[in-house]
């Protein structure tokens, strides 16, 4: 589904944080993932992902590491620091109350029942 | 990261996958390694995605796929080289935005210096044409001194055949120590000379021995004419005999009432280099002057010794009505020459009371209207003309210029001499740094030169007593007026001194006037006036004499059988009549420590211990 993108903008860090809070990835298996746990909802570009990524890194939410996997093929996994699950969990309080909000703004019609 | 992976991921992937790629990678522009890192990313992100893939083809579908979802590949890498700027570690951002302001400023500061180093002035006021208007008097030019003064120097400066035989003579008389051996040198090529006229070179000879004896001769005839043994004494009257013409020249050209010459300048047209080769032979005439002066007194020939004295007088005032500084403090000398002639007669020799009569009345006569204060017209025209010369069009310094006029600034040849100059030198090059960057440009040094000058005019017309009362602190003022200005800080003369002199010369005048008239009042009353109010008031003397160092009338005191007449001087203090003396012990008129004694005429020896 394509959505605004002023829409998916504010929540893309939020969604990759909530992501690598269950266990660090490597970027394509990071966009791979958003896909499949959103139920092919959330696509987040690619063109997108690595800037995002390096933001999230330079802000000291998430760590990059280079590692060897078992193709041999080194890649840079991504884990989500201390200070991320906090801005995580932070982020999620807020989303919340914003659902909260827009459900009682269109009559209940946000959540399903 | 070693070229090798990058390069086998890169042929792993199609070609459009890997140019793609390395477009973004080129566009980054960043660190080496940072690049390596995203080329690695990007690469192993491609991999993953191909890697289900079945066929080339669909490899190749897949790719172009992909490179669409990563979108443009210039806004991506510039995305991401802001994203990895912002994982740089801090002290890694500092040091690039240190070197980054570093580079802007060292361009910057080339830039500068290259505008500041070029440009030229632009001459466009002729200040010279100003000041020879301002310094012709409305006359005509029969009435000038000058083309007497001329004449009288041309015959001056050519001692006779016949007087170069006397000095390679009789050099032996009148020469001491310090000048035996150059004197006897001067003789031997004198003798050589004139037994020898058929010598080719017998003209070219003749003019630089004639330059060089005159030098010497200046040099002997620099004594007073009283400490004068009876061989220096005849070597002068042998002189004057010889230089008759010339001073009678002297004498009919200080009856003109004005002395006016159009001045000229060097080679390079600046007031700065005005010519002014008179001054020199003018004082020694003055010098000769005196000497006749002396010898005619020493003849009871008084007449002639106050001619000569009014002569002396007059030269000097006329040099003083000029504008540049230098002729009026040769001036100022000149008159004080006469009036020390003045004295020097009265203390030596007993006048008659119609004798002082008529001396008074003709110093009297000479001084009338005469302006004693030292005009800085001429030199504010200068300085404007060196402003002139020494900024700009855009109003900046012009170094070449600046430096040949500031010593400090050397060598002169050309900027590249002064920036190595600079730059060896850790002074000059705190100086030219003042110079690039703090200095005022040229309206702002014109309107500081133009309050110096009014300055220096304002303190000339207050007396040194006026200047202590108010306060004022010359050389203080001064500063504050040219702070900062480097161009003025080089140019500004200590005139502090110069001021004072013309007060000085003013006094000295009016204390010999005064002299004069005691003098003539003790003849013919048989007793020393009280005061000199006295004498005013008796119709002996027009004005009372008054002390610079005091702004009150000189000091009067009568002794038992004579009396003394002084300023209290430099410090300002009344010592009691007790002259100042030099480092040798010599009395001398004006020093810090003492009185300015009038009268009695001082000996010349020093006090013995």
């Amino acid at each position: 589904m394509k959505f605004e993108s002023q829409l998916l903008k504010g929540i893309a860090p939020v969604v990759v944080l909530e992501i690598l809070s269950r266990g660090k990835m490597y970027g394509y298996e990071l966009g791979r993932a958003i896909e499949q746990r959103s139920g092919e909802v959330l696509s987040l570009g690619k063109g997108t992902l690595y800037p995002l990524l390096y933001n999230l890194e330079a802000k000291k939410l998430v760590k990059g590491k280079w590692e060897n996997n078992e193709s041999a093929r080194r890649r840079r996994y991504y884990s989500i620091t201390g200070r991320g699950k906090s801005q995580l969990a932070k982020q999620k309080a807020q989303l919340k109350d914003l659902v909260a909000g827009l459900d009682l703004v269109f009559g209940g019609a946000l959540t399903v029942a | 990261m070693s070229k090798e992976p990058q390069k086998n991921g890169l042929l792993n992937l199609p070609t459009r996958a890997a140019e793609f790629i390395k477009l973004i990678i080129g566009k980054m522009r960043y660190r080496r390694k940072v690049r390596a890192e995203v080329l690695d990313e990007l690469t192993a992100h491609f991999e993953d995605a191909l890697r289900d893939c079945k066929s080339d083809e669909e490899k190749q579908q897949r790719a172009k796929q992909l490179i669409e979802e990563f979108g443009d590949a210039k806004l991506l890498a510039i995305l991401m080289r802001r994203a990895k700027r912002r994982c740089r570690p801090l002290w890694r951002t500092v040091t690039a935005r240190t070197l980054q302001a570093a580079v802007i400023l060292i361009v910057c500061f080339i830039l500068y210096v290259a505008w500041f180093l070029s440009g030229k002035p632009q001459i466009s006021i002729d200040y010279l044409a100003q000041f020879n208007q301002m310094a012709q008097p409305t006359a005509d030019d029969s009435q000038n001194a000058a083309p007497l003064y001329d004449k009288a120097i041309e015959l001056y400066e050519h001692p006779s055949d016949s007087f170069l035989l006397y000095f390679a003579e009789n050099y032996s008389d009148f020469s001491d120590n310090d000048y035996r051996t150059t004197d006897a040198s001067l003789a031997s090529r004198i003798h050589s000379l004139l037994d020898n006229p058929s010598d080719p070179n017998f003209t070219k000879n003749r003019e630089e021995l004639a330059i060089e004896t005159g030098k010497r001769i200046s040099t002997v005839l620099r004594m007073k004419p009283l400490a004068a043994n009876p061989a220096q004494k005849q070597f002068a009257k042998t002189w004057i005999a010889d230089r008759g013409q010339a001073l009678d020249m002297v004498t009919s050209a200080g009856r003109k009432p004005y002395y006016w010459r159009q001045y000229q300048t060097g080679s390079d047209g600046s007031m700065f280099s005005i010519l002014m080769p008179r001054l020199s032979p003018m004082r020694n005439i003055a010098i000769i002057l005196r000497w006749r002066a002396n010898l005619h007194a020493e003849n009871a020939d008084f007449d002639k010794a106050f001619s000569d004295i009014e002569t002396c007088y007059r030269l000097g005032r006329h040099l003083k009505t000029n504008k540049i500084i230098i002729e009026q403090l040769v001036g100022i000398a000149i008159e004080a020459v006469a009036t020390e002639t003045v004295r020097d007669i009265l203390g030596s020799h007993q006048l008659t009371a119609s004798q002082l009569e008529t001396l008074q009345f003709e110093v009297e006569q000479i001084i009338k209207n005469e302006r004693f204060t030292v005009d800085f017209q001429g030199e504010k025209l200068m300085i404007l003309d060196e402003i002139q010369r020494c900024f700009t069009r855009s109003g900046h310094l012009y170094i070449p210029r600046l430096a040949a006029v500031g010593q400090d600034y050397q060598p002169v040849s050309s900027e590249g001499s002064l920036v190595m100059e600079t730059v060896v030198s850790p002074e000059r090059w705190l100086g030219a740094m003042k110079v690039l960057f703090a200095h005022p440009d040229k309206d702002q040094t014109r309107k500081q030169a133009n309050k110096l000058y009014d300055f220096f005019q304002q303190m000339a017309d207050k007396t040194p007593a006026k200047i202590r009362a108010e306060g004022i602190n010359i050389k203080r003022q001064i500063q504050q007026i040219i702070k900062g200005n480097t161009f003025l800080e080089i140019w500004c003369p200590a005139y502090e001194r110069l001021i004072e002199l013309s007060h000085r010369g003013a006094c000295q005048v009016k204390a010999a006037i005064a002299v004069i008239a005691v003098l003539r009042y003790r003849l013919e009353k048989g007793t020393l006036p009280d005061s000199l109010e006295q004498l005013i008031r008796q119709n002996y003397l027009n004005e009372l004499p008054i002390d610079p160092y005091a702004d009150k009338p000189l000091i009067y005191r009568r002794t038992r059988d004579s009396f003394t007449l002084y300023s209290v001087g430099e410090n300002f203090t009344d010592d009691g009549g007790k002259p100042g003396r030099d480092r040798k012990g010599n009395v001398q008129t004006w020093r810090d420590k003492g009185d300015a004694v009038f009268w009695p005429v001082q000996a010349q020896e020093p006090p013995k211990p």
